[in-house]
């Protein structure tokens, strides 16, 4: 996984030399790998094993998506991905440890970016997503009462936001 | 420019809205009370005001991809490069590009060259807000005109 803005995210396999898409070594895997953050999760909470993915690859007619080595072993939700890319956006922009952005993190509240280096995060955003924020329209529904900063800078709520505006474009 | 008055450029030679670029001419004043202080008996165009000409710069570029509807400010300024001395009367031809229109802002390059020689060059960024009032907006385009920027090429909002 490459920064939108050049260079490996920090944290990830790449960032140590390799590409991020290398199969790990079997001793090396769930939670092993040095210096990559690992929860094992139950299965209930989106855990699959390799034949799960398997027979889930043959259900979507054969389909293999490649992810970074560190996250072979989740299940591909879309909204995790934009997580990742925005988290690592934010961790990077404001030099924020990566650990302490999850998606229940109010970007002005939690993390304590102000509206200049939101632009930055906003810019960086709009790179990787081939998308406009509408900064100005949030902005303004929050200052008329009509929206609260959660519906648009919990994390969370944004990347949902960021995959409508994905899914706009495409449409 | 007239230093004392803020007033960096002079003349828009290029204004392109497809391509978002523009070009402008700048003439260093032989004299300004500015260069009494900056430095006593070795006149040299402060680098600030040479990032101000780029901010400038830009600015005219983006108040022409809004149609003068609304007025950029200056929120940031990175990766400023000044790579020789500026000095009274040298002519200055700076380049603006956007790189990207936000909502609300905006990012932009500019690079100055004199002589054909890179002088400096920074990336920009604009908050983009309404005209604080009507008379502002009035004020840069009477300011637009004597700079020769193209009013005809833009169509008002």
């Amino acid at each position: 996984m490459t920064h939108p803005l050049g260079g490996p995210a920090p944290g990830l396999p790449e960032a140590r030399g390799g590409t991020g898409f290398e199969r790990i070594p079997r001793g090396l895997r769930a939670g092993r790998q040095p210096g990559v953050a690992r929860i094992a999760l139950p299965r209930c909470l989106g855990y699959t094993d390799r034949n799960e993915r398997a027979k889930n690859r043959r259900r979507m007619g054969g389909m293999r998506t490649r992810m970074p080595a560190g996250f072979t072993a989740f299940r591909e939700y879309p909204m995790s991905s934009t997580f990742d890319t925005v988290a690592n956006i934010i961790a990077e922009t404001c030099d924020i440890p990566r650990d302490k952005i999850t998606p229940e993190s109010h970007a002005i509240d939690d993390l304590g970016i102000d509206s200049l280096d939101f632009l930055d995060i906003a810019f960086a955003i709009d790179k990787a997503f081939g998308i406009k924020l509408p900064l100005e329209q949030w902005t303004q529904e929050v200052n008329d009462g009509k929206a609260t900063t959660e519906q648009y800078f919990v994390l969370g709520n944004l990347c949902t936001r960021i995959d409508s505006l994905v899914a706009a474009k495409g449409a | 420019m007239r230093l004392e008055y803020f007033q960096l450029i002079d003349r828009i030679v290029a204004l392109d809205l497809d391509a978002r670029t523009i070009a402008v001419d700048a003439q260093v004043p032989e004299t300004s009370t500015i260069f009494e202080g900056h430095f006593p008996g070795h006149p040299l165009m402060p680098g600030v005001l040479l990032i101000e000409a780029m901010a400038q710069t830009c600015g005219w570029l983006l108040i022409g991809l809004n149609g003068f509807s609304r007025m950029p400010f200056l929120a940031a300024v990175k990766e400023a490069k000044l790579r020789t001395f500026v000095t009274p009367g040298q002519a200055l031809s700076i380049a603006g590009s956007l790189v990207h229109d936000g909502s609300g802002f905006a990012m932009a390059h500019a690079s100055v060259r004199c002589d054909g020689k890179a002088v400096c060059e920074a990336d920009i960024t604009f908050r983009i807000v309404p005209f604080p009032d009507p008379s502002f907006r009035t004020g840069m385009e009477d300011f637009a005109r004597k700079i020769g920027f193209p009013l005809e090429a833009i169509a008002h909002g």
